[in-house]
């Protein structure tokens, strides 16, 4: 190899290798059409013959062993690799940074070829950040006890660098010649992963066809992004129609459409490109490590600004047909209040009853967890207490604020639900809550009732402030409380319902008189009891807002906070349930 | 303001006194309008100084849908000047009246010393202008005196043929035309009035025409006939062949008065075909009684629909025509690519016009061009214009129609301002001038110093301009909505894009705030804007700024790739394309033609085919595996959207190669055609872009290597293309002193390597010829050339739906999506939602199920047509998740086929189209 194509820089160099070697000379045999890819006035024979002394071997197998990794498995698996549309582990290293990785463990494995997966140091806009990434292209991917150490020590090196992970997963999983070997391989690099969990966070990106330990090992990570046309799993379907008799197909059985209901994976994209964009996008929210806080962006719009937009919304929502008992998507409240009105949801697909979000007030990163009633009513059901806890748990491991916006009218309940265990999932969002310390405030924007309302952040779970609006209904039932606070009002009117029958009135007048009355209860107990004034009276709210003011109130309590508040690891006793 | 030298200045820090005086920086506007142009004017104000601007901020572009809050508050400078409505404009004449009521109120008690309504539907609304000039404020835009002329058709078309501007030729007033005929003169009529007993009093003061008409009304009102069908016939023939003395080529339609939905009306080729027309249409009309009103309109059917317009600029005492645009290429009353047309750009083109067809065409286009200058000059003087405004025509062939004013700015405005600057000179001093690039800064100024402004000279910017809509649509440019922005890549050199400030990033972090195309208002997004030295680099900066864009997001569709494919279509054919209004839909159905075929198109398929045909020997197996990707990623690329495959056809087709019979023959080299192909599905290499967006390293090689194999061997020899193609087929070397015999055969087998498996690139043209598509075409006086299968409505129709297969039903039954209470109506006091019988939309709100005081509203992803509702008073029951709600017919029933079928038909389609059958 020439010695300029070492000079000429990392990416070139891949290039150049290809053409090398991959251009052979045909060979000529009689009697035969022949084919070659290859033009004969830029290839000339043999010209290699300048002096070769001892320095330039070494120089030689020096080249060849620094490009061995970069070729991975040969031209021939790369086209097949790029042939399924996936790009390889070099190439989506240049679509996260065009700055050249810093590769660490370069030629680590037997063959010399770096072990089927490549561990390195990038440098993304200025921040420092771990990646691995398998090479499909070399056993397809595969792990054994050698890449699983040496996977293992990239993520040790990040937990104690402090530095942000991304792990980009391409791979079929344990290499089944190794034996126990592909085991033991995992093994280390789940323990490595599990021990940096909640030290930095982590983005796990899964491209192509990944499963067993290719599955688990990533799901330990803070965050999955799944692309269209992958699978990931347990095992493939292959092995589901062997074992189980199922006939599936690998989307069905693992796709993005499966996991993002689920609640595996986070997020869900177009393709790799768009994985990667998005894991870039996301990173901008989270903090190196759990002892600094995510990224401050000073903002240029106002924290103090009157924000006419609330004000509108809840006019229009309240005052339609339905009144008070009218649905609206609650982030439709939370761009009103976010800096420039950007967010970043996770896990936008599914059990959308409950939003979880990034946003910034006043340039801090903010965890965002509301309510939101255009769904479902709000209700807390066992999805969206998963969703709720996880986020509840990262923000609280990486010294990330908190902000809850409440309007839900309880945990759901019925057979599905305690079928499926809603008692312990409700309990996980609870404990969640409870064991949060970073600053953490409250608004009841409508309903906040029974069970929700003290779980939801309340004062006694540890909130630092609780607000409400003057929309809000605070009360240990939803309207159907009415049967048990007005027990003996009932009781009369149906007493007097029988009794004008007895006397002979037509049974419709009757009822009609009866409903009248219980109407009428109704509507006393909306207005006696659902809103905050024996919340405000007990002091299990802070204060009343208007609308209009939750940016300000909300933005100033949060920056407030902040300057007491001192970024820390996590310390103290573990608790018996995550 | 555009200085001597080329410099951007305001008026205020000029050293010329006389520009000074021009000063704009008293104005304090409110823009009440939303899209492109609110954020353009925003743009425009800053840069021309005034003092301060102020907006409307609408319910739907705030509060309605999340992620769309307008975009263009992220760089807002005035804070206070946000001015919250409900909306724009009022639904109904009520809400309207309110609306003007609430900008008023806002603009008077802000302050605000001018109004600019864009090009906003309330912008040429006379009551709205005339209730702004009431007030004391100054309507940035024509005044309602010219809206309320010019902007009424019928008023507009009367003004017109007073001032002989050319309107489409007719009568309006046929019963009465005969009435006089019959009558004579005066006398005669008052004798006709009285033989039937009518009171009828001559009126001196108006035509002979106009009493005739007040006595048919009398007639009417009496059931008495004084007209009859024969008399009608003959007049009709007579106005007819009055027509056809002028425009003898046309067909001429009658349309009863009271008709509609093409009951009542019939379009006549000839003489003889007149008597029998009007009897008809009276006879389908039943006014055949006597008495009955039988007046029908006469017009001039024009076949050949083209859209164009001249845009004007006036302040009242001076007019001045800026040139014409050609909007012809729209759908649905919806504009998509507006191309300038010009008298310079006319002059070049005929004089570079290879045939003498083409020449003769844009000869008689010059002709049209220039007569549609003057009169629209004529009329916008006569109306008393006094900003700007654009004079619509059809055109066919060499006759123009005029159709109306609109007395605002439009849409399409900035492809004007590509062409045509303003030049305003000092009169009292030729030395003292400015330019004014923007037709908006021309608005401003217009509306403060309007009568002081002397006539400026249109001075000649570019050659060419055009503008390209980008629309929230799908691939049959129906409005798409809900998508989600992600990323949109900056503008690149000589592309200008009002895109409502959508590319506005964040400016705390510098990241591209996503934004929902809700699709409250109307689909468009972006429009996007270049220009050029002729309209051939006008059109080819456009497709090479499609190509470039990126525009990703989730759920996202936009026409992006239908105006790809369209402009690379007309880059093939001739840039000087005349389509008509109804092109568009005609190329739709061409490219639903496509899609057709290759939903069935299985390129690995293929390509394993051709393997077995060429199993030539180990030595090529290797070569040809190699060659994989690179041949076969780009054609699915191209074959996964007809649109782009469109314009690949059109822009290649008969250069790259022909057919001879159903056989495709190269007219290039394949090696070449494939490099096209990369370049045009933007995947070539380039250094900024990440490697999924370019051709894989690996391919890149061979491509490279193959591509100069060829310039090479044709440098070495000195030989002619068509003589080193030849001797490689042949196999002799065909320059042995250049070439040693050891180097030529190792050519041979670089011939044969790079040449290999290349024959699959034929399946495009094949597939185009089989689909019907490449059909499609210009001829030589540039007009489109459409096969039947693409103009007759009911294969459109077809056709078009094969672009965007709607949304299907599993089953006849919508159940309830969860448990709850179940309601018909959102109140108690509403009518129910939908009834039996009732077709509802895709997403349109069903019924109601309330979860703990909860009301959701429940709708579903297709459309179809409730047959029985299983829940007939039924309000306030419960329901139980997957309890039928109603009985439905789904638009489109899911036809379920087994994967065994799917594969067979696409085996067939596939294999088809390497062995020419017939499908």
């Amino acid at each position: 190899m020439p010695e300029s194509l070492i000079l000429t820089g990392y990416f070139s160099y891949h290039l150049a290798f290809l053409k090398y070697f991959d251009l052979a000379k045909p060979a000529f045999m009689e009697n035969n059409k022949h084919s070659s890819l290859k033009n004969p006035f830029t290839h000339s024979e043999g010209s290699h013959t300048k002096p070769h002394g001892l320095y330039e071997s070494a120089l030689d197998m020096g080249n060849q062993l620094i490009e061995r990794p970069l070729h991975g498995g040969g031209v021939d698996r790369i086209q097949v690799q790029h042939s399924k549309d996936r790009m390889t582990v070099w190439e989506r290293i240049k679509v996260l940074t065009d700055k050249e990785p810093n590769i660490y463990y370069q030629n680590w494995g037997t063959n010399l070829d770096g072990a089927s997966l490549v561990t390195g140091i990038l440098k993304v806009g200025n921040r420092d950040v771990a990646i691995y990434g398998h090479d499909f292209t070399l056993r397809a991917g595969s792990m054994d006890a050698t890449n699983g150490s040496k996977l293992a020590r990239l993520i040790l090196m990040a937990g104690e660098h402090g530095i942000p992970l991304i792990g980009m997963n391409d791979s079929a999983g344990a290499y089944v010649p190794a034996g126990v070997g592909g085991l033991d391989g995992y093994s280390e690099a789940f323990t490595a992963l599990r021990k940096i969990s909640g030290v930095v966070p982590s983005i796990m990106l899964m491209f192509g066809f990944n499963a067993g330990g290719g599955s688990y090992l990533p799901r330990q990570g803070s965050f999955m992004i799944q692309c269209e046309n992958t699978f990931f799993g347990l095992t493939g379907p292959g092995v589901v129609k062997t074992v189980l008799g199922e006939d599936i197909s690998a989307d069905d059985l693992g796709g993005p459409k499966v996991h993002s209901q689920s609640g595996v994976v986070d997020l869900v994209t177009n393709d790799e490109y768009g994985s990667l964009k998005r894991a870039l996008r996301l990173l901008s929210y989270l903090p190196d490590n759990n002892r600094t806080f995510a990224p401050f962006t000073p903002t240029s719009d106002p924290i103090d600004r009157f924000t006419y937009e609330e004000e509108i919304l809840f006019r229009k929502t309240f005052n339609s047909p339905t009144g008070m008992n009218t649905p609206f998507d609650i982030t439709l409240f939370l761009q009103q209040i976010t800096d420039n009105g950007a967010y970043f949801e996770l896990q936008p697909t599914r059990a959308r009853n409950l939003i979880t979000a990034f946003g910034r007030m006043g340039g801090h990163v903010v965890g965002f967890v509301a309510n939101n009633s255009a769904v479902s009513s709000g209700q807390i059901d066992i999805g969206a207490a998963r969703k709720g806890t996880r986020f509840v748990r990262f923000c609280n491991l990486y010294n990330i604020p908190m902000i809850f916006l409440e309007d839900t009218t309880g945990f759901l309940p019925g057979k599905e639900q305690e079928h499926g265990g809603i008692v312990e999932e409700g309990r996980r969002l609870l404990d969640s809550i409870i064991d949060l310390r970073t600053p953490r405030l409250t608004l009841i924007i409508r309903n906040a009732f029974g069970g929700a309302y003290a779980t939801f952040n309340s004062y006694f779970t540890g909130a630092d402030v609780v607000y409400t609006l003057p929309t809000a209904r605070i009360a240990v039932m939803g309207p159907a409380g009415k049967d048990y606070v007005y027990k003996d009002e009932i009781q009369e009117l149906n007493r007097a319902y029988k009794e004008n029958i007895k006397n002979g009135m037509p049974e419709a007048e009757a009822r009609k008189t009866r409903d009248a009355g219980l109407a009428a209860l109704s509507q006393r107990y909306e207005r006696e009891l659902m809103n905050p004034k024996e919340a405000l009276s007990l002091g299990s709210v802070s204060s009343v807002i208007r609308p209009g003011t939750s940016r300000k109130v909300l933005g100033n309590m949060i920056t407030y906070l902040m300057s007491k508040y001192q970024p820390s690891p996590m310390t103290g006793v573990q608790r018996e349930f995550e | 303001m555009i200085t001597q030298d080329g410099k951007v200045q305001k008026f205020n820090e000029s050293e010329s006194k006389w520009i000074q005086s021009f000063d704009l920086s008293s104005i304090k506007c409110l823009i009440v309008c939303r899209g492109p142009v609110r954020k353009e004017a925003m743009d425009v104000f800053d840069e021309i100084g005034i003092q301060e601007y102020g907006i409307l901020l609408s319910e739907k572009d705030s509060i309605v849908y999340p992620m769309t809050l307008a975009p263009e508050l992220r760089s807002f400078r005035f804070k206070e000047n946000i001015h919250r409505v409900p909306d724009y404009m009022g639904a109904g004449q009520e809400e309207k009246i309110k609306r003007i009521g609430e900008i008023i109120q806002i603009a008077k008690s802000n302050y605000y010393t001018h109004i600019f309504a864009g090009y906003g539907f309330m912008a040429e609304d006379a009551e709205f202008i005339e209730a702004i000039e009431k007030a004391g404020i100054t309507f940035m835009g024509p005044s309602s005196h010219v809206a309320r002329q010019a902007g009424a058709k019928d008023q507009a078309k009367k003004i017109a043929r007073q001032l002989k501007v050319s309107v489409t030729p007719g009568v309006d007033n046929i019963s009465a035309l005969a009435l006089v005929r019959k009558a004579k003169n005066e006398e005669g009529l008052k004798k006709i009035a009285k033989d039937n007993g009518l009171d009828f009093k001559l009126n001196a003061k108006v035509s002979l025409e106009e009493n005739a008409e007040t006595l048919l009304e009398l007639s009417y009102a009496a059931t008495k006939e004084l007209v009859t069908v024969v008399d009608l016939q003959e007049e009709a023939l007579s106005e007819s062949k009055k027509i056809w003395e002028k425009f003898s080529k046309n067909r001429i339609r009658y349309k009863y008065i009271g008709g509609g939905g093409g009951k009542g009306q019939r379009v006549v080729k000839g003489a003889d075909e007149v008597k029998n027309a009007v009897m008809e249409i009276l006879a389908e009309s039943k006014v055949l009684s006597p008495g009955s009103n039988r007046n029908f309109l006469i017009e001039l059917n024009i076949e050949n629909t083209r859209h164009n317009e001249i845009q004007l600029i006036g302040n009242g005492d001076w007019v001045l025509a800026l040139g014409g645009r050609d909007c012809s290429l729209q759908m649905h009353e919806q504009k998509l690519l507006e191309l300038s047309n010009t008298q310079e750009l006319l002059q070049d083109e005929i004089k570079n016009a290879a045939s003498p067809a083409k020449k003769a065409s844009l000869k008689g286009d010059l002709k049209v061009l220039t007569e549609m200058e003057e009169q629209s000059e004529v009329f916008g003087k006569a109306v008393g214009l006094n900003s700007v405004s654009t004079f619509e025509s059809i055109v066919e062939g060499e006759n123009h129609f005029f159709m109306e004013m609109n007395t605002r700015i439009q849409v399409e405005h900035r492809v004007t301002e590509m062409a045509y600057k303003l030049k305003f000179t000092n009169p009292e001093n030729k030395k003292e001038f400015f330019y004014i690039e923007s037709l908006i800064e021309a608005m401003a100024l217009l509306s403060l110093h309007g009568k002081r402004l002397p006539k400026p000279e249109r001075v000649l910017r570019n050659i060419s301009g055009g503008e390209v809509r980008i629309n929230a649509t799908n691939q049959s440019l129906q409005p798409h909505a809900g998508g989600v922005i992600h990323n949109w890549s900056a503008p690149i050199d000589h592309e200008i894009r009002d895109d409502q400030g959508i590319g506005i990033l964040d400016p705390d972090t510098g990241l591209f705030i996503h934004y929902r195309l809700a699709g409250a208002y109307d689909s468009n997004i972006a429009l996007v804007v270049s220009y050029g030295e002729s309209r051939r680099e006008n059109l080819e900066r456009l497709a090479h700024i499609l190509k470039t864009t990126v525009l990703r997001g989730q759920d996202l569709q936009t026409n992006l790739p239908m105006h790809y494919g369209l402009i690379n279509w007309i880059l093939g054919k001739d840039v000087m394309f005349k389509p008509n209004t109804r092109f568009m839909l005609s190329y739709l159905a061409a490219v639903g033609a496509l899609a057709e075929v290759i939903k069935d198109v299985d390129v690995d398929l293929i390509w394993e085919h051709l393997k077995k045909e060429a199993a030539d020997n180990k030595e090529a197996a290797k070569v040809r595996a190699r060659k994989y990707t690179l041949l076969t990623r780009p054609l699915k690329a191209l074959l996964s959207q007809p649109h782009t495959l469109a314009g690949f056809l059109g822009r290649y087709h008969g250069k790259s190669w022909t057919f001879s019979g159903n056989d495709v023959v190269f007219q290039k080299n394949t090696l070449e055609i494939l490099n096209d192909l990369y370049v045009y599905l933007n995947l070539e290499d380039t250094a900024e872009k990440d490697p999924c967006h370019k051709i894989w390293d690996h391919d890149l090689v061979i491509l490279k290597e193959g591509l100069s194999f060829y310039e090479d061997l044709k440098t070495q020899t000195g030989l002619e293309c068509s003589v080193v193609k030849e001797a490689l087929i042949s196999g002799k070397n065909p320059s042995p002193k250049e070439i040693s015999e050891d180097v030529w055969k190792h050519c041979q087998a670089a011939h044969h390597g790079f040449q290999l498996a290349n024959d699959i690139l034929k399946i495009i043209p094949t597939i185009g010829k089989i689909s019907g598509f490449l059909d499609l075409d210009i001829d030589e006086k540039l007009d489109a050339v459409i096969p039947e299968k693409f103009t007759n409505t009911e294969s459109i129709h077809t056709l078009v739906k094969k672009l965007t297969p709607p949304p299907k039903a599993k089953s006849d039954e919508i159940v309830a999506p969860m448990g709850g209470m179940f309601y018909s109506r959102e109140a108690p006091d509403r009518p129910p939602m939908i009834k039996a019988g009732d077709h509802f939309e895709t997403g349109q709100a069903l019924f109601i199920i309330e979860v703990m005081k909860m009301f959701n509203r429940i709708s579903v992803p297709f459309s179809g047509t409730i047959v029985s509702c299983c829940m007939e008073d039924a309000d306030g029951k419960i329901v139980t998740k997957a309890q039928p709600i109603f009985k439905i017919r789904p638009d489109e029933m899911i036809k379920e086929e087994t994967e065994e079928e799917i594969q067979i038909r696409r085996k067939k389609v596939s294999l088809s189209l390497i062995h020419q059958e017939k499908i």
